[in-house]
């Protein structure tokens, strides 16, 4: 299990000012939270602005998890539960403005 | 017609060296995946409230499944849609220069129709998938 100080958290400013917009500030925490305990293999965590493309109606917030490719397991089963637990915790409405999203990084640590 | 003749195109277009055939490939991966995606959902009786954005209401659909393979798809979407924003949008990114993101995107792609194809030839196994879908 990672613990909060040893993975890297960078938010940009961008999406620090629509999460604080949107008054989500508690299920982002809680997303990332969950990212650092299930995650194995954590490198850093970095919270981006995503603007508002044709694909979706709202700007949002993406967490990319970078996790260590090695730590992947054949079925991703922490992905799974990590998965599990968004569905069970997250609203599809907050879902629509954060998403997190796993990165796996190859011999790769900034 | 269907949509996953957008991933052949996919292919064709990515054996191509330049970046902006790799990131029409980027762009056709995502459009073939998730056109299947939503006429599946219409097939088995979902409709789209009218005003909703047809890629963030399939999307949705997906991620909040129950089923794993439908999970498992949704966040394909969720990958290749970022992925298909900065192939189109960003023309700034350089991620584009290299074949990496258009492979790994036909790929997930491939993977994740292999899924939709395995629940929608098995009446039993498309049931349950069909109930674990919210509305």
């Amino acid at each position: 299990m990672n613990t909060i100080t040893t993975v890297p958290l960078a938010i940009e400013p961008q999406a620090a000012q629509l999460v604080k917009e949107l008054g989500m500030q508690a299920e982002l925490d809680q997303m990332l939270e969950r990212a650092r305990q299930i995650i194995p293999g954590l490198r850093r965590l970095h919270v981006l602005f995503a603007p508002p493309y044709d694909t979706g109606p709202d700007p949002s917030v993406v967490i990319e998890a970078y996790r260590d490719a090695a730590a992947q397991e054949p079925d991703d089963l922490h992905w799974d539960l990590y998965s599990k637990w968004q569905s069970a915790t997250i609203s599809p409405d907050v879902y629509r403005h954060l998403t997190l999203l796993i990165v796996d990084e190859i011999n790769h640590v900034r | 017609m269907s949509g996953r003749g957008f991933l052949d195109v996919a292919r064709d277009v990515a054996t191509k060296a330049t970046e902006f055939h790799q990131r029409a490939a980027v762009i056709h991966a995502y459009y073939g995946l998730v056109l299947e995606c939503r006429d599946a959902l219409f097939r088995w009786g979902f409709a789209m409230p009218p005003r909703d954005n047809v890629h963030a209401w399939v999307r949705l659909r997906l991620v909040f499944a129950a089923d794993k393979d439908l999970k498992v798809m949704g966040r394909a979407l969720d990958t290749l849609v970022r992925l298909r924003n900065e192939a189109s949008y960003d023309l700034l990114s350089s991620k584009f220069a290299s074949s990496a993101p258009a492979q790994r995107a036909i790929q997930d792609s491939t993977t994740a129709l292999m899924l939709l194809d395995q629940i929608e030839n098995d009446p039993t196994r498309r049931a349950a998938a069909i109930a674990s879908i919210q509305p």
